[in-house]
């Protein structure tokens, strides 16, 4: 048996990757490890200043605490997905184009877990302020008005999230490139930048759209136009970034991890 | 046991896919200025086990990640199975590369199973819970958390489970105990029997795994430098064993590679094929022939390479002769 007598480019049937959801769930899985702690650490801590604080502010202590928390988190597993799991998966056979679109699938299901979770604080802060006469009102600029807006107010920390984790996977990506130093460095580009067009995007409506549409709703779903371009173009900005991600990622080499 | 990685298992009457063929033209990859590969047109012929050989920093490693899709060539390019596995979803499924180090991250055991037999479409729970048993791999604990030779183990398990029809070994049984290592070798051979697949061995524990070769493949300063059967490897050389004065006078005019003398009877090992005359000559002489090592080939060739190419003849040139 030699080398020349076999045809070397024979194509034989090619082995059919699984499903991408697959790699997706097992990284929404290894998200929801550490989710878990976390939630559960951060309703003890609001439960302990809810008790000692909460009868004397004025101001919603979800809002302005908690709900950050999560976007943070989102971020900080978007980044771990590329430097922890990148190797793994591509080890396990996956295209690290498979990775980020099973990777962006996983923090997808992770923001609306946390939109679930922030959504049922921000009921419980309501019924607080129902039953004990607390007055926690909501400052920020949101795309909903009240708590009771259950579809505004998970559509925005959605997309807010998955923003975050989408970051997240843009600053894995320099951090596997780059290494710790400039990785950090690059966070201007990969984080800042990022984040600040998607805030922009999202919350603060631009002034031309309101004034353009603004007497325009969604009868609906009861939303104005300004809200909907609001969340239609973070959506539209947070495809952008999958595609950035997904091109940068293609080109990232595994390397050698010596234990 | 690790029953919930089950789902994925494929049928035992499902037909397993072609092993893969591999091959490489003219493939450099460059770190800065340093060559870690440099023109290498190399041959794996699929459906066969080939031992991937070379000295710490001859490129193995290198060749194993380009042909796995792990790194991008810097030049030349790699075909398996036909086609070029970067970024190509339904090759690089049947790919299975296994590093010394493992790429497991900060996972359980049972995670990194579970990752495995959902997306290897070619993973059988069966063969993997057998090994586990056997090897001892502790299922609960974190990959961190395992000893070097756990790790190994826990590569072999996966190596052979996957049963991809492209399966390379890079250095991954290092931490193994010599019995484990053994059982290692023992496993691989008999699923490989049951299941043919194209397997690639990296290894510096060269008298271990020989057997196991059916085709050598010998990279030396990130060059090709020799590829072919494992048996015309070792017809390449040749023990000679007798009296001391005898052997002196048999091996004068060939390469003497290394001697061992016992008294007044030595053992010469010589670099070149035996003519039939020539042993003939040798047995009317009292000596005996003996079959050399791939390991003792590999190190008088790596030692000092322009013993194998001839003098003025690039090697490819040389390997393409004879592929001929």
């Amino acid at each position: 048996m030699t080398a020349a007598s076999y045809d070397l480019s024979a194509q034989p049937a090619a082995v059919q990757p699984n499903n991408l959801l697959a790699p997706a769930r097992w990284l929404t899985a290894r998200h929801l490890d550490k989710a878990l702690w976390f939630t559960g650490i951060v309703v003890v801590i609001f439960g302990v200043v809810l008790t000692a604080i909460g009868a004397d502010i004025s101001f919603s202590l979800w809002e302005n605490f908690v709900s950050s928390g999560p976007a943070w988190f989102t971020l900080a597993m978007g980044a771990t997905a590329v430097t922890s799991f990148l190797p793994v998966l591509v080890a396990q056979g996956q295209t690290r184009g498979r990775f980020v679109a099973a990777a962006a699938l996983a923090l997808a299901a992770l923001a609306a877990l946390l939109s679930i979770f922030v959504l049922v604080g921000y009921g419980a802060e309501s019924l607080l302020n129902e039953r004990l006469g607390w007055s926690m009102a909501l400052v920020g600029e949101h795309t909903f008005d009240s708590r009771s807006q259950i579809f505004l107010v998970f559509s925005e920390y959605f997309v807010r999230y998955l923003l975050f984790g989408l970051v997240g996977i843009l600053a894995g990506y320099g951090f596997y490139r780059a290494g710790g130093w400039w990785g950090t460095l690059l966070l201007l580009l990969t984080a800042a930048l990022p984040l600040g067009l998607g805030n922009i995007l999202l919350v603060q409506e631009f002034e031309i759209i309101r004034q353009g549409f603004a007497s325009m709703t969604f009868v609906w779903v009861g939303l104005t136009t300004a809200t909907v371009a609001g969340l239609g173009l973070t959506l539209a900005f947070e495809l952008v970034l999958f595609f950035v991600c997904y091109a940068l990622l293609r080109t990232v080499p595994i390397r050698t991890k010596l234990n | 046991m690790m029953t919930s990685t089950a789902p994925a298992a494929i049928s035992p009457l499902t037909p397993l896919p072609a092993p893969y063929a591999v091959q490489t033209e003219d493939l450099r990859v460059n770190f800065g200025a340093t060559k870690a590969l440099d023109r290498v047109s190399a041959r794996i012929v699929p459906g066969a086990i080939t031992g991937l050989l070379g000295r710490n920093g001859s490129g193995k490693s290198t060749l194993l990640a380009a042909i796995a899709a792990y790194r991008r060539p810097s030049s030349g390019r790699v075909l398996v199975a036909g086609r070029e596995p970067y970024e190509e979803p339904a090759v690089v499924a049947g790919i299975c590369l296994l590093r010394e180090a493992g790429d497991f991250a900060d996972c359980s055991v049972r995670q990194v199973l579970q990752l495995a037999a959902s997306v290897r479409p070619t993973w059988s729970s069966t063969v993997a819970d057998r090994l586990l048993e056997r090897f001892k791999v502790p299922m609960r604990k974190k990959t961190t958390n395992l000893s070097r030779g756990q790790r190994s183990a826990l590569a072999a398990v996966i190596g052979i489970a996957s049963r991809s029809p492209l399966t390379m070994f890079d250095e991954t049984y290092l931490g193994m105990d010599a019995p484990t290592r053994y059982a290692f070798y023992e496993e691989l051979l008999a699923d490989y029997s049951e299941q043919p697949r194209t397997i690639i061995i990296s290894s510096h524990l060269i008298e271990e795994v020989e057997r196991l070769f059916e085709y050598v493949l010998v990279l030396d300063q990130g060059r090709l430098l020799l590829q072919e059967s494992a048996d015309d490897l070792r017809e390449r050389g040749a023990r000679v064993v007798g009296q001391s004065a005898a052997v002196e006078s048999f091996v004068a005019p060939y390469t003497v590679v290394s001697r061992q003398s016992l008294g007044r009877t030595m053992a010469a090992t010589i670099y070149g094929a035996l003519a039939t005359d020539a042993r003939a000559d040798a047995s009317a002489a009292g000596l005996d022939i003996e079959s050399v090592s791939i390991q003792d080939l590999f190190v008088h060739l790596t030692a000092d390479s322009s013993h194998y190419v001839p003098a003025g003849e690039p090697v490819d040139s040389q390997h393409a002769k004879e592929l001929r």
